[in-house]
């Protein structure tokens, strides 16, 4: 489909449009230092599509931290129902490796049972991606993600005070309807590519080939250098939370005080943090600080991967700009490389 | 039968209790699962029996040594609610000076005539079955708790650092206002309180049960503090240890 | 929509199918025998060796081990340790009550390498309750499967499960049950030793011998080793793994061993397979 170009005051209207139809979510800057979050648009002035990072990805309207999974009556017969809420909603502003991250829940999370809250909420959402500028800790360049074909209706690239638009979809290009726009010219389109190979150019990058992780994974197992990392890890699971691609998640009871009616929710939860391998018998099996940081390295960088055929890490870098104690995947993976080639 | 709930205070503000109080809206749900039978904050009834005690505050009299023995003695179901009777709290910070120069500080001349021992949380004095964190406990948390008990379940509490919370509300966090906090080191429950409303957390449920301290103190110094202060961050709500009851 | 999933989701997947609680057996201080069947009259329709999802409204769900046998179907019956918040409440519960169940979940033990063959079955505590439905299966249908033998381990006496059916299995030629118990205890007069005592004294024909075995995390180590040293290839000692399935459904994370998650690609898995995950034993 052909690029067209739309200026700011288009991208108003744009988001005035949208939000006349419905829930609208986009990056606001919040207090703090380069902070932003995705919430509703109540006034498009407030919208920052010029943003590095959200605190939590917009992964989080399609699967949120809690989330109801089933309404109970207790009687002599107990009633039990399906609890599946979504709404029509348009993520505005999404980066190229959200996007990716949602992608590739869909691939976990439709893999041979299909989750249905998940599906049902991804079926109302519409997505207008917006490229970005990578800041120090992006390394999208090293893990394929700066760019994605897929997963969003529209997506803007900002180019010299305007955006050129790419209309993917027939909800896309409902949206586009009564937009003034015009065509992208030959120049436009050469620019917006020029623009992807500058993003490429980061200076963080892992030193190996993506796809040739998995197989380097398989050499890391007894390596020393998780337990230098891990020694200074809080396992506080930040970086499992902030993360895209992650989707570990535990499932309580939550029982009203009349004890007549509850729901059964799940909340997100993280395989960093110390309980997360216990059995009922109490025995936990992975006790240790190195072995809950492994694990999470070896299953977005090994497991995942091998099982979908993709990195299950879209190269955000919100785990490491979110870390108190810095542990960067490029470093750790890095000396991971490093110390394995020494050994060879 | 519903369970009959005691509620005792030692060494403390009594803000635990409190707490309860402000459960308003729930207050009557809670009426319907217990039968509070003593509680001074809330009630003028006493009571000889009781099944469930929920004790606020620290054991800092030889009073309250007996008086907690007793207790124990009685209740099916020892709870300790608030960080007096979890950690020691605040209480716990005299327990690095004399007794003498303790009452000294505070009463002057007077204060012989007081009987103060080194403030202890309940489970140093007795066995304690489960343990609700906070400086004054979480309401929310309480709430759960009780419905738990009613329901026969063992209530799960977090031993997870604050941080979880913190980011599941998607809180800027506290370090990267220019401020410092505990959080990461900190057992979480409170929904993180603190942090949402502006302050860095001063870790008043404790530490988690396997805190990663030398990483924390890095950070601490890292973000401007200096040794004395790292050492205030932890001390505040956490200086109990039974290396100053000797 | 932007072009994500379009699959179609089963909406009920979270959802717990009621069923009836119709017998209660006690069996130790800490275990029941639970017998159920679906208000439907629907059969669970499992393999030995899976599992479900026993679900309380108000208290949570647990997985638990299905322990008999498609043969005894619509009934199907979970043997429960009380251990946490919903085997506990389970254990409170009186006949008549409404369970919910989801599953069954995971892979079961693999019926068709063993048909044919030679069977040991190994089993320590309150393992044999997974490798009931197989032990079941097997004396069902008998004349499918060759010498077929049972290593039995407890603490003490007082832990045995299924006594019944110990007693019958003990004076049958079906199966040459063997008993231990790890220390002298004064109301035993059997075998005395951890259950690896009892290898020395087996006759095995290797090759053709299958070897299942299921018991707390620790028996495994030594119980492979005396496996190997009869033997017995690795691709035919053949395991079943305990971990938290908070989902069933390979979701949740929270039973993953390495790449593997224990409630779809197990909790049955052969020792060839397992030897290479290092979370796994």
């Amino acid at each position: 489909m052909a690029l067209q170009v739309i200026g700011c005051e288009a991208v108003t209207q744009l988001l005035e449009k949208l939000m006349a139809e419905g829930r609208v979510v986009a990056p606001h800057q919040r207090e703090g230092n380069k902070q932003w979050v995705f919430e509703d648009v109540k006034d498009p002035c407030d919208v920052c599509l010029d943003y590095t990072s959200t605190i939590l990805p917009p992964k989080k309207y399609a699967f949120p931290p809690k989330e109801k999974l089933l309404h109970y009556e207790l009687a002599d017969r107990p009633k039990m129902e399906a609890v599946i809420e979504a709404e029509p909603l348009v993520i505005f502003g999404a980066h190229p490796c959200d996007i990716y991250g949602l992608n590739a829940l869909d691939k976990a999370l439709c893999d041979q049972k299909v989750d249905p809250n998940w599906v049902a909420r991804r079926a109302q959402i519409r997505i207008v991606g917006v490229d970005c500028e990578p800041d120090e800790y992006c390394f999208c360049g090293s893990m394929g993600t700066a760019s994605v074909s897929t997963g969003y209706d529209l997506f803007l690239t900002p180019l010299n005070g305007d955006y050129v638009v790419e209309v993917a979809t027939p909800a896309g290009e409902a949206m586009m309807e009564g937009i003034p726009a015009r065509e992208a010219s030959a120049e436009e389109i050469a620019a917006v590519k020029k623009r992807l190979e500058t993003k490429l150019r980061q200076e963080r990058k892992i030193n190996c080939d993506v796809n040739s992780l998995p197989l380097h994974f398989s050499g890391f197992e007894k390596s020393p250098v998780w337990a230098e990392v891990a020694e200074k890890c809080y396992s506080c699971g930040t970086c499992n939370l902030t993360c895209p691609t992650c989707f570990c998640f535990d499932v309580l009871d939550e029982m009203d005080l009349s004890l007549h009616s509850g729901n059964r929710e799940r909340e997100w939860d993280g395989c960093m943090l110390e309980e997360f391998a216990q059995v009922g018998s109490g025995e936990n099996f992975r006790e240790e600080r190195e072995d809950r940081l492994k694990h999470r390295f070896f299953r977005k960088y090994s497991y995942l991967f091998t099982k979908y055929g993709e990195p299950y890490c879209c190269g955000c870098g919100r785990c490491v700009r979110q870390c108190l104690v810095h542990i960067d995947p490029v470093d750790t993976i890095n000396r991971l490389l490093a110390h394995s080639g020494k050994e060879a | 039968m519903k369970p009959r709930v005691a509620m005792f205070a030692f060494t403390c503000c009594e803000g635990c209790g409190l707490a309860v109080i402000e459960c308003e809206n729930e207050l009557l749900d809670v009426l319907n699962l217990i039968d509070l039978v003593e509680w001074r904050e809330g009630l003028s009834e006493k009571a000889e029996e009781y099944d469930i005690a929920l004790v606020e505050g620290s054991i800092s009299t030889h009073a309250d040594e007996k008086k907690i023995k007793e207790i124990r003695e009685k209740a099916k179901v020892l709870v300790a609610i608030g960080a007096c009777a979890t950690t020691g709290g605040l209480n716990a910070l005299k327990n690095r000076y004399g007794m003498h120069e303790v009452k000294q500080m505070v009463y002057g001349k007077a204060g012989e005539q007081f009987d103060t021992i080194p403030a202890r949380p309940l489970r140093a004095v007795v066995p304690v079955d489960l343990e609700l964190h906070g400086c004054p406990i979480d309401r929310t948390e309480f709430l759960r708790v009780v419905r738990d008990v009613a329901l026969g379940k063992t209530p799960k509490l977090p031993d997870y650092p604050l941080c979880v919370e913190c980011k599941k509300k998607e809180n800027v966090c506290v370090f990267f206002r220019g401020m410092t906090c505990m959080g990461p080191v900190v057992r979480a429950g409170c929904g993180a309180i603190c942090p949402t409303f502006g302050d860095g957390c001063e870790g008043c449920r404790g530490l988690v049960s396997n805190p990663n301290e030398n990483a924390h103190k890095e950070t601490l110094a890292e973000h401007g503090l200096t040794v004395t202060e790292v050492l205030q961050h932890f001390d505040m709500f956490n200086s109990y240890t039974e290396d100053h009851l000797a | 929509m932007a072009q994500a999933c379009q699959c179609e989701a089963d909406r009920e997947l979270y959802v717990p199918k009621l069923a009836v609680l119709d017998k209660v057996v006690p069996q130790t201080e800490l275990e029941t025998l639970f017998q159920l069947r679906f208000e439907d009259g629907a059969p669970l329709g499992h393999q030995p060796g899976q599992f479900v999802q026993v679900c309380l409204p108000g208290i949570g769900e647990a997985p638990i081990s299905i322990a008999s046998a498609p043969c005894e179907e619509p009934h199907f019956e979970l043997c429960v340790r009380k251990v946490g918040n919903v085997t506990r409440a389970l254990h409170n519960l009186a006949e008549g009550a409404y369970v919910g169940i989801r599953g069954p979940f995971g892979r079961g033990f693999p019926d068709d390498q063993l048909k044919g063959n030679d069977v040991l079955v190994v089993a320590g505590g309150i393992g044999l309750v997974p490798v009931r439905p197989l032990i079941h299966h097997i004396l069902c249908n008998r004349p499918d499967y060759g010498n077929f033998t049972i290593l039995y381990g407890m603490k003490r006496p007082e832990e045995m499960l299924f006594r019944d059916e110990i007693a019958e299995w003990e004076s049958s030629n079906a199966v040459d049950l063997q008993l231990t118990i790890d220390r002298p205890h004064p109301d035993w007069s059997g075998h005395v030793g951890v259950v690896t005592t009892l290898f020395p004294s087996l006759e095995l024909d290797a090759p053709r011998t299958r070897a299942v075995i299921v018991g707390p995390p620790i028996m495994y180590q030594f119980v492979i080793l005396e496996c190997r040293n009869k033997g017995i290839a690795d691709e035919h000692i053949i395991l079943s793994l305990e971990r938290h399935m908070k989902c069933g459904v390979g979701k949740c994370g929270h039973c993953q061993i390495n790449g593997k998650y224990v409630c779809q690609d197990g909790p049955v898995f052969n020792y060839h397979e397992l030897k290479q995950l290092w979370e796994a034993i």
